[in-house]
Order: structure tokens, then sequence, then C-alpha cells
């Protein structure tokens, strides 16, 4: 399997109270985590900068210093690793710059937005403009974070009907907003969903409204419980098929991933 | 210039109320006065929700021959909207059918929250299918999930394009979305009543244009000077777009003809220009 939604850095320790269920700080603390559940490989990314936290001094708003934690456990399990890059849209050229540096010099694969820890508005294009385009000449996934207000899943149509070569995926399916995701997705072919965290008739529910081939496994470790988010996706009466293409198989289709996840 | 206000609440169901509404607007005259005072020319007006108790009117049939009694003796203030509960099936479309033939009524107030129905939801189709057999725009109540988010309105308009479709409130909190929709169906308008803040107003403005847009009070819940001034006052808006959201689109969608207006209201509307 394919983990296509793991925070990993040291966000993690600047959280507050009702933060992470476990420690996923470093690459072996993850792999930890995940021993045994089968999944081969994680798409991790930074968790939402919430601020510094007396003795910790974790002042990083722009995501430098998380995607660089993030970078350097890529680099030492490219096998297993896969990194997604953090920016604030908001800090304008300063994002490109950190995006770019992401892309480049840290060999990210996809870009993960959260409107609503790092409050901007996802219909402003000319603020995303900048960041989609890069997305864009690499067919780049962007993950973002959707539920209730202010991240509900229709305003993230405009980005994803503007740029219709980048795979949008839609966090957590909306939540208990799901409707609203699978109507969205259903105006954009390259609206994709991803499981983390939905109730188990949703992801059924999803799955049937939009077909296996847009939906897409993702556990948000460490905020969720490993076990209980693998366990899920072959609990809700998906065909193995379903479950492979949403396993391993449509992520790997976005990113053109072969070894060793597709060799099963 | 016409006013009209897309979204006005009259009948026995507000003397019921558990907090009564901010303006006393039970009566025919208590809602002219304010119609008078606020220059408002004509009312697209329909029953306000029944809150149950000693006034039992589910069905709406007292409520909407309470409209009709208005529209027949004041046809030029007031445009009769029929209510009904989706979900009571044929006993709705019967009553729709009666406003239709009976009342000479011309669009239809739906309100999810209310009734509990999804908005796209299945028992809807039905009316709305009977809605665009008469020709009725349709005034929505929207605002959050899981039954009145506007997002739900996308599929309802792509499906029966021929209904211009009102989405109240501006959907409260999610204007964003409701913009998204109104962006992508012509048919989709929306409607500036309540908390609708003048922020939201200027953001529909900029994002889907005044052609969109249009004044609603929620009258007697809320002052219509205030959302009327919400309106006038926003900076940069032409004359002409602000008579468009004001009533000239409603006009347009109701095929009004320009209202005689009394020298009251005309100086009342004064103090929008």
């Amino acid at each position: 399997m394919i983990d296509a939604h793991c925070h990993l850095g040291p966000g993690l320790r600047a959280q507050p109270p009702f933060g992470p269920l476990f420690d996923s700080e470093t690459a072996e603390s993850l792999f930890k985590l995940i021993d045994g559940l089968g999944i081969e490989r994680s798409i991790i990314f930074a968790p939402s900068w919430q601020g510094g936290r007396a003795g910790e001094d974790f002042v990083d708003p722009s995501y430098e210093r998380a995607n660089e934690a993030v970078a350097a456990a890529t680099a030492a399990h490219p096998d297993r690793l896969i990194g997604f890059a953090r920016v604030n849209p908001k800090f304008g050229s300063g994002a490109v710059r950190e995006l770019r540096r992401c892309f480049e010099d840290y060999g990210f694969r996809g870009l993960k937005l959260d409107n609503e820890a790092d409050a901007f508005h996802p219909t402003d294009l000319r603020l995303l403009a900048p960041l989609a385009e890069l997305c864009e000449a690499r067919t780049a996934p962007i993950i973002v974070h959707t539920g209730f207000h202010p991240c509900e899943p229709l305003i993230f149509l405009p980005l994803a009907q503007k740029y219709p070569d980048i795979p949008v995926i839609l966090g957590h399916m909306g939540g208990r907003i799901l409707i609203d995701a699978v109507i969205t997705a259903q105006h954009a072919p390259n609206v994709f969903l991803e499981t983390s965290g939905q109730m188990p008739g949703y992801i059924a529910r999803a799955a049937k409204a939009v077909g296996a081939d847009r939906i897409i496994f993702g556990t948000d470790i460490p905020f969720n419980i490993p076990a209980v988010e693998t366990k899920r996706i072959r609990s809700v009466g998906l065909s193995e098929a379903d479950i492979e293409k949403i396993t391993v198989g449509n992520i790997s289709k976005l990113l053109g991933l072969t070894q060793p996840a597709m060799a099963r | 210039m016409i006013v009209v206000d897309a979204h006005v609440h009259m009948g026995p169901g507000l003397a019921n109320h558990a907090a009564p509404p901010l303006l006393k607007a039970e009566t025919v005259e208590q809602t002219l006065e304010i119609f008078d005072r606020s220059g408002i020319d004509v009312g697209c007006t329909f029953a306000p929700l029944i809150e149950g108790g000693d006034f039992e009117d589910y069905e709406y049939e007292r409520s909407n021959r309470f409209i009709y009694d208005a529209a027949k003796r004041h046809a030029d203030r007031f445009i009769g909207y029929c209510r009904v509960n989706p979900n009571l099936g044929q006993q709705a479309l019967d009553e729709m059918r009666r406003c239709k033939e009976e009342y000479g009524f011309r669009g239809l107030k739906l309100h999810p929250d209310w009734e509990y129905f999804y908005l796209n939801g299945p028992t809807v189709r039905p009316i709305l299918d009977r809605a665009a057999e008469y020709g009725w725009p349709v005034i929505f109540h929207t605002g959050y999930y899981p039954l009145s988010q506007p997002t739900l309105a996308m599929p309802l308009a792509e499906a029966y394009p021929t209904i211009n479709f009102l989405l109240a409130h501006l959907s409260y909190r999610h204007t964003a979305d409701a913009i998204v929709v109104a962006e992508r169906c012509k048919n989709v308008y929306l409607e500036t009543s309540g908390n609708a803040t003048a922020l939201a107003i200027r953001e529909v403005l900029k994002s889907v244009g005044p052609g969109q847009l249009v004044y609603g009070s929620d009258l007697p819940y809320t002052e219509p000077d205030d959302v009327m001034e919400k309106i006038a006052l926003q900076p940069e808006l032409s004359a002409d777009d602000r008579a468009l959201i004001l009533g000239g689109t409603m006009a347009r969608l109701l095929g009004l003809n320009a209202a005689t207006r009394s020298t009251v209201r005309a100086a009342a509307q004064g103090r929008l220009s």
C-alpha cells in the first residue's frame, strides 16, 4: 500500500494539546508506527505550523525548516518515502521560492495546502497561480485539507478546473461534507478523494458515486490510528481490484511510480 | 428604478414564532407600511416557516391562502409565491396547482433545513418538475450542511436549466461556494437577505457580477433598510448596476412592468442614490 497522507517533522512537537496521537517526527518513528501494516511507501509532508511553544522556539510559518526535515527523511529512505512540499501561499514570492526549492533541490513530488491552518482563500487563483504553475509543469498533485467551512470541497473546484493537468486530491474527502466532495469530483476529472479519517460507509458511497479510480488511500498519520485506517479500506465491501486501485494503483499512476510498490 | 424585494415573509405563521421577528409585519397593512417607508415597490411574498404549536399549517394551505388574499387586494405590491413542504409529495403538488391555477402565484419558496429535505434530494425533484412547467423562479433557503449548502444547488441548476434559482442569504458563510455555483450556472442568482455581510456582497459583485445578485430582505426577520444600504452604499457600484440588483433583475425574471410608485416610496428610494 501507499499512504498518500502522512505527516512528519519537528512541527509535530509544537502542536496543541489535542494534537498527534503518536510520534512520527522522524522516519524511524514513522516506520515503527506502520510496521507490519503493509504500507510500503508513504507520502510525507509537514504538519500545519501552529505557533512556537515555550522551550521549543519552533517558529516556521514559511515551512522552510519543516520541508527541510521532510527532505532529510526522503533522502535517507528514497525507497519508502515520497516528499510533498508544504507552503503558505500568503508568503507570495517566498512561497514560490520555497516550492521551487522543494521540487528542484529536495525532489518532492507534490504540494500540500491547508487553508484552514494557513488562512488563505482557495478561490483566489491569483494567489495560487504561481504555485499551481510550478505544479502544472511537473503534473505534481496538490493535496488539500477539506471539511467544513472554511475548507469546504467546492471552493477547490475553480483551481481544479483552471489546471486540469494537476491532480487535486481532497484530503479526508470533505469529511462529513462528503456530498460536496462528490459533486466537486463530478465536475472535474482531475479531482481525487482521499480516505483518511473518513467513515467506512462514506468511503463506500464515494467509491460508488465517483468510481474507485478516483479514490486514494491515506492515513493522516499521526493524527489517526494507522491500523484503523488500513483496516477500514478492506472493510467497506470493495472488490480486491478496487482496493488495489485505491491503495496503490491510482496514486502510482499520478506520480508515475513503478518499483517497488507496483511489483506485487 | 423599481425596487423588488425578492424575499418577504407574511402571514399568520409569524404570530406563532417562539421568538418574535424583528419587525411586526403580520398584517398586510403593517407590511405595506414597511414597504413604503423603505422604498420597496414590490415584494416577492411567501409564508413564514410553520413553527407548530397553536398554528398547525404544515401543508401551508392557510398560509398560501393568506398571501393570495393580500396579492389580490394589492396586486401592484405583492407577487405571491407558493410555499410547500416537498416531503408531502402529492399533497404538495396539489397545493402548487392551487397556487398556480386559483391564486395566480408566480414563484416558489423552499426551505431544506426547516422541512428536512436535502436541497437536491429525491422529494424535491417532482416539485421542481412542476415549477419548471409553471415557469416559476425557485428561491431556496441556503446555508449549511447537511441539507442546504449551496454546493447541492449546482446539480439541480444543471438538471433544470429553465428554472431560475435564487440562493437566499448568500448561503451564509458559504458565499464562496455559492459564487462557484453562480459562476458555472447562469440560472443561479444569489440573494442578499439576512446576515449577508457587505463584504460578501462585494465578493459576489467582483466575481460573479451584478447580473446575478438580487436584493432580498427576509422581512420581517431583518430590517430592509439595512440590507438595501449594504448594496446601495457599496463603493464603485454604478447606478445602473445598483438598479439591477435592487429590482431590475427580479423584474426581468418575473416579467414585471415598471410599477407606479407612490410619492412616499419615491422619497424613500431617494436615500439610495
